[in-house]
């Protein structure tokens, strides 16, 4: 009988359920993903330098873990709220608290296996896709990436049956808390009004106070010490969230309510609602707001590290890329090479003693060379070529230290065995040695990461690379292979802070709405009596859209402060930390946004259900 | 003297199209003149909340017209609906009771609020309504902080704020005791012979009732007898509902 009523309870509430399963589906997704990765020794290994990038891996999933937990339990929570009345209604008519608790165990076991059956199934089909998307974004090609690897699974299996497990417990103990008048009544628990007293005030100023702090803290972080600056930040950015959400909002919210403005329409309504509200809403939207400035700090921070790689690659040497014994078909990818600065020829000669040079011609093809900076300040400009000719070369100037350091790039291109015995002799002396001459070409091109540029310049890297095996460590000069050694090198970190950051972002979100839409059913009755005194169906809309989208703004706006100042904080170790905050705030508003809109649709869907 | 209320040729079935259909209300023909008071009464499931409903523009009937002050409110779209609601009804339903999260100042103000009205015409209007229903001390509250019988008085109030045509009651003492109950429909009369508002309402209890002009007994979805007060004491007028129910209920 219980069988059937739960079965009978998924087939026609599968429309609220639906988003209960969407979000289910995606977190085991995420969290099989990153199990198959973390597990895949095979690809970890052998795509980054580090080792540690295997405890990197486990720390992001335990805090996928973690997070995923908290999601569940608002998630089961919504479930029991929309059930709850049914149960109250059984028991009166003779069911048991042990049946209920069967009855709501078996609608979270049944949920529990058939989401993680497609959740896993979704996982491996997103875990190819996120290979195929690195590969595409990375521009590199990714070994032993696997969409199923079975301790990954195993490891997906595991956790979510501890984690139904454990909401079942806590459901069990929900329901033997309750009584049938709890239940059915449930929705119409009288929520209290919170009222401004003079403390409230004092605590809702300090905590505006502190907030507006750690943003100049966070601003001269870089005067103070570090350690002791973030310290300061950190303590003052999460007290003043807090108590700016629990009585500095409020505050605000009563000072519009005074004001004439509010007497229009709904507004006055809307204003209620939110008081109402925010005092339920303190701690999941200070925990919101951290954890939505967390991810969208960390994923800047990756695309910021990311997209300066071209610029860095660019200050690292004034040409694009050496050929060292160039073939016919790699001149004729030379000529082909769009957008050319300058192409440059030299011969040499590999003596057994040493990598000589003709000096004379320096006199007409001078050497580029950079100027190297003093100032450990980290710069986006891209420096000015300068040219070195054979006395420049020979001089005992600075500019010769800075000229020098190029031909020794290409001499360690060149002798990988015996680095650093370039030597510049006169024409008679490059004669003499009866060893063959042979020739290296440089190239710099205006853009390396056009499409038909990159990919000329990754078929000439690849014939170098399989031609002169000494190569393949220390990669070919120029900035093309710095460009793609540093991508191999940050490619794992900034996939992982990718998919840790939606993950987070995803999760966070539908922790809202589920939170948001566990009030719809106690809002319905008040909605219902706007309609009946003369709301149009647009007004009670654009009331519950207002409503709920203050909600959601909350945690979006201060999460924005929160990062533009953070951000500072990198300006010591990276160029520019803010190059990438465009690109990932559009990635990460518009998942939030697209949660926002979600949630006012369920929520109108709610409110409209009879 | 014109029609508030006319309805014609009535009916209500819900499940139209399911295999039991009900037929809930049957071809009712009913006319409230205006600043009549009238009662519905009639036992459990014959058909008086649907019947409120349905003149209350909540529920769509199957098929005939509601008339509401010569307009014929199922020719109107939800906008046009809502915007009728706000102008010309008041509404003391007991399952739509106050709002929680306004004071009572602001629930009484919400159908002016709705209505756009200015901030001092609002101000005005609750503060005389206040006074008419003695709430006046009550107006920074919260509903939490008021009685039964106060919140009734609140709802009351607000249906009554906007100066609507016609207020609509679904035992709008359901859950009060007698001497709320009492004060409330004292309160009622008052509304309609000061203020020249109709008022139609559902009730089960023939005390409230007796406060009315008129009544209608439902039985099984159909208007069955009509009991008129004329010139009766309230008193006597109580005494003919009660044995009317009595002869009614065998
Ligand atoms: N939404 C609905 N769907 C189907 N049948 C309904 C619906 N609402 C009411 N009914 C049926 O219509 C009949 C009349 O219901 P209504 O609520 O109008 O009765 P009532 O006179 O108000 O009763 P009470 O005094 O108990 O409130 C009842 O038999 C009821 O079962
Ligand atoms: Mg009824």
């Amino acid at each position: 009988m219980l069988t059937k009523i739960a079965a009978q309870t998924i087939k026609t509430k599968w429309k609220d359920l639906l988003i209960l399963f969407a979000g289910l589906i995606i977190s085991i997704a995420i969290f099989y993903m990153f199990s198959t990765v973390a597990n895949n020794k095979a690809f970890l290994t052998a795509n980054t330098s580090i080792k540690a990038i295997v405890v990197i891996f486990i720390v992001g999933e335990i805090l996928l873990g973690l997070i995923t937990f908290i999601y569940l339990n608002f998630a089961n929570r919504f479930l029991v709220q929309l059930r709850q009345r049914e149960y109250g209604l059984l028991m009166m008519f003779g069911a048991n608290k042990a049946n209920i608790s069967r009855l709501l165990f078996m609608e979270t076991f049944f949920l529990g296996v058939i989401s993680l059956i497609i959740g896993t199934i979704v996982g491996a089909g997103l875990t190819g896709f996120a290979g195929q998307f690195l590969q595409q974004m990375l521009g590199l090609t990714l070994a032993h990436w696997q969409m199923f690897n079975i301790t990954g699974f195993l490891v997906t299996v595991v956790y979510f049956v501890i984690v139904f497990s454990l909401n079942g417990i806590i459901n069990q103990i929900y329901i033997s808390r309750s009584n049938i008048n709890t239940l059915l009544r449930a929705e119409q628990t009288a929520e209290k009004m919170p009222k401004p007293g003079f403390f409230n005030i004092i605590v809702g100023i300090i905590g505006i106070l502190l907030l507006i702090l750690s943003f100049i803290v966070m601003q001269h972080i870089l005067k103070i010490s570090i350690l002791l600056g973030l310290i300061l930040a950190l303590s003052l950015n999460v007290s003043g969230t807090f108590l700016t959400i629990r009585s500095g909002l409020a505050l605000v919210l009563n000072l519009i309510k005074q004001s004439k403005f509010s007497a229009v329409g709904l507004r006055n309504f809307t204003l209620g609602q939110l008081t109402f509200r925010l005092k339920a809403f303190e701690r999941i939207l200070t925990v919101v707001t951290l954890l939505f400035a967390l991810a969208l700090g960390a994923l800047t921070v990756g695309r910021s590290f990311q997209m300066s790689l071209p610029i860095i690659a660019q200050q690292s040497s004034p040409f694009t890329i050496s050929i060292i014994q160039p073939t016919v078909q790699e001149k004729q990818l030379i000529s082909q090479l769009k957008g050319v600065e300058f192409v440059k020829s030299y011969q040499y000669k590999l003596t057994n003693k040493a990598l000589i040079w003709s000096g004379k011609q320096f006199n007409q093809e001078p050497l580029p060379f950079y100027h190297v900076k003093n100032s450990t300040n980290f710069s986006t400009a891209i420096p000015k070529v300068h040219f070195a000719d054979e006395q420049m070369l020979q001089s005992k100037q600075q500019t010769n230290f800075e000229a020098n350091a190029i031909l020794s790039d290409l001499a360690n291109g060149i002798n990988t065995n015996n680095p650093n015995q370039s030597i510049i002799v006169n024409e008679q002396q490059f004669k003499k040695s009866t060893t063959v001459a042979q020739q290296i070409i440089i190239v710099r091109v205006k853009n390396m990461e056009s499409n038909h540029n990159a990919n000329m310049l990754a078929k000439l890297q690849a014939g170098q690379l399989k031609r002169f095996s000494g190569l393949k460590e220390r990669g070919v000069s120029g900035t093309f292979g710095f460009l793609t050694l540093a991508k191999g090198f940050s490619g794992g970190l900034e996939f992982m802070g990718f998919f840790l950051a939606i993950a987070f972002l995803v999760m966070l979100a539908s922790t809202l709405m589920f939170k948001v839409l566990t009030n719809a059913n106690v809002d319905r009755r008040r909605y219902n009596i706007l309609m009946m005194i003369g709301a149009t169906p647009i007004e009670r809309l654009r009331a519950n859209a207002t409503e709920i989208g203050i909600v959601f703004a909350i945690p979006l706006i201060i999460g924005i402060i929160d990062v533009v100042y953070g951000l500072k904080f990198f300006k010591n170790i990276m160029a520019d930390p803010y190059l990438g905050f465009q690109s990932s705030l559009l990635l990460i508003g518009s998942l939030y946004i697209v949660y926002y809109i979600l949630t006012v649709f369920i929520y109108q869907r709610i409110l409209k259900k009879h | 003297m014109k029609n508030i209320v006319n309805v014609k040729n009535l009916n209500l079935t819900y499940n139209a199209n399911s295999i039991k259909p009900y037929h809930a209300l049957k071809d009712i023909n009913l006319q409230v003149t205006e600043g009549d008071f009238v009662a519905i009464m009639g036992p459990s499931g014959s058909g008086k909340s649907s019947f409120l409903n349905v003149l209350a523009s909540l529920q769509a009937p199957s098929s005939g017209s509601v008339l509401i002050d010569e307009q014929n409110i199922w020719q109107l779209n939800a906008n046009q609906l809502a915007k009728f609601r706000g102008q010309k009804l008041g509404f003391i339903f007991q399952e739509y009771n106050l709002i929680e999260s306004l004071s009572v100042a602001d629930n009484i103000a919400l159908p002016l609020s709705l209505a756009k009205a200015k901030h001092t015409t609002i101000t005005d209007a609750v503060n005389q309504v206040a006074t008419l229903l003695h709430l006046k001390d009550q107006l920074k509250k919260f509903p939490n902080e008021l009685s039964g019988g106060q919140k009734q008085r609140v709802a009351a109030a607000r249906a009554l704020v906007h100066q609507p045509k016609l207020i609509f009651g679904d035992e709008p003492t359901g859950a009060l005791d007698s001497a709320n109950a009492r004060e409330m429909m004292n309160y009622l009369n008052k509304i309609n012979i000061e203020q020249h508002i109709s008022i139609l309402m559902v009730t089960h209890d023939a005390f409230s009732a007796s406060f009315a002009n008129k009544i209608h007994f439902l039985s099984d979805g159909q208007i069955v007898q009509t009991l008129e007060r004329s010139n009766q004491s309230r008193e006597t007028f109580y005494r003919a509902i009660l044995d009317f129910l009595g002869t009614f209920e065998e």
